[in-house]
């Protein structure tokens, strides 16, 4: 799991609005511009682009990666 | 089912709450025969103990109450993993239930002694036990469970295969502990995100593949399949341990969560590293700082937390793992329709898709 640039990818979404915005308006290009692998890109779009733009209550996110949560806890 | 009974979903009761149940990815009537059938072999084998009443009390209460800790409905699902992939793999699952029935007991051995060492002592509290009861029962729970894999044996599983099943379980157990102890010498604030990966991986990740690896082994002895379905149970527990991370860093009860406990988790750790200024400064102070964290330092703490993105960060990483053990599992030979039963009960089935 190589999460460095994610990290890095995802503060900038929630602390730069302009960064923010031009996630929303064309995803793929600012993803592939700032680097982000193959499974980081897959896993955000899967989510979806607006739920991980921090523009969806936060427990319907939960719900889409964790459906059953069964596991822990 | 008896009251108490450990499988506790109450039938739907209309068609749309059936379908709602099911498109949460669980399957009320096909588990509820390898839930009684699980629930029976518990029972039998405490029963069957020469333990004392009181023990076997306590027993029954744990196993079969601990799951509605939350007030919620829901079930261990760990032995329904041992189950769905052995069947996923050879077509039947009532001979794995000796072993689905240790996993419980294994599983529920662990949270008890999870919660002694959480300090959560609302069960003992709750049915007037004490820590050094609650260890003794940790102890009768994990002989139980090496008792009910020899009852593979009556289902006309091979000894050899009964032999590999233990040490599956052993080695598992072990690993768990290795990495429980671990995190117990790691100082707070002081763990980097590969090395808290690597923990899940040894304690949420071996029990989950501990899981998984003994359905495949009671269902081939095809080794790039059991590899298989042992790497897909890993990932599907950190996955899962990752997105309970990300659920208690938003949602747990003031002075019970992660914060308050200053325990570290995938968001912290990536809070501490990404917050700069003051906001950096407040949240060292909380791990790294001595004294109690009170409810406004922990409100204050879980604000920066979600401002900084740190549980959409985590999600993704659990979506990648869990994108990883569908991979694996795509890779496995075994068809997709074959896992359906396996992928709907985990939640990775096609009903759940993303929120565009």
């Amino acid at each position: 799991m190589s999460s460095e640039r994610l990290g890095e990818f995802i503060k900038k979404v929630f602390t730069d609005g302009d960064f923010k915005q031009a996630f929303l308006s064309d995803p793929n290009n600012v993803m592939d511009k700032f680097g982000l692998g193959k499974q980081a890109k897959t896993a955000i779009l899967s989510i979806g682009v607006v739920a991980i733009a921090g523009a969806t209550d936060v427990t319907r996110v939960l719900a889409v990666v964790d459906p059953t949560q069964i596991w822990f806890g | 089912m008896s009251p108490g009974c450990w499988r506790s979903l109450t039938p739907p009761k209309s068609g749309s709450d059936r379908a709602e149940i099911l498109q949460c990815g669980f399957q009320p009537v096909y588990q509820e025969k390898q839930a009684e059938c699980v629930t029976s072999e518990i029972g039998a084998l405490v029963a069957s103990s020469r333990g004392d009443p009181a023990l076997q009390n306590m027993l029954r209460t744990w196993v079969f109450d601990r799951d509605r800790k939350g007030s919620d409905e829901r079930q261990s699902p760990w032995p329904f993993l041992t189950l769905h992939v052995c069947e996923a793999i050879c077509g039947a699952w009532e001979h794995a239930v000796p072993a689905a029935t240790a996993i419980e007991l294994f599983v529920a051995a662990a949270d008890l002694l999870d919660d002694i060492e959480d300090g959560d002592y609302e069960f003992l509290v709750e049915h007037g036990y004490s820590i050094a009861q609650a260890i003794n029962a940790v102890a009768a729970l994990l002989m139980l469970g090496q008792e009910a894999v020899t009852h593979l044996l009556d289902k006309k599983v091979r000894p050899r295969t009964v032999i590999s099943v233990t040490q599956v379980l052993v080695s598992s157990g072990v690993v768990a502990c290795s990495g429980q102890h671990a995190e117990f010498e790691c100082k707070a604030g002081d763990i980097s995100e590969e090395e808290y990966v690597r923990l899940v991986e040894m304690k949420s990740g071996a029990l989950t593949e501990c899981a998984c690896r003994v359905g495949a082994l009671l269902a081939t002895d095809d080794k790039r399949i059991i590899s298989s379905y042992a790497l897909f149970g890993k990932k599907l527990g950190v996955a899962g341990q990752l997105a309970n991370d990300a659920r208690s860093s938003i949602s747990s009860r003031p002075g019970q969560s992660d914060i308050a406990r200053k325990k570290m988790t995938l968001p912290i750790i990536y809070g501490l590293k990404q917050a700069d200024g003051p906001e950096a400064t407040f949240l060292r102070s909380i791990f790294t700082g001595p004294g109690d964290v009170t409810p406004e330092m922990e409100s204050e703490a879980r604000r920066i937390l979600v401002a900084l993105g740190a549980v959409h960060y985590t999600l993704v990483l659990a979506q990648m793992e869990r994108q990883e053990a569908l991979d694996v599992l795509e890779s496995s030979g075994i068809s997709i329709e074959a896992n359906a039963r396996l992928l709907s009960s985990v939640g990775l089935d096609k009903g759940h898709t993303g929120l565009g």
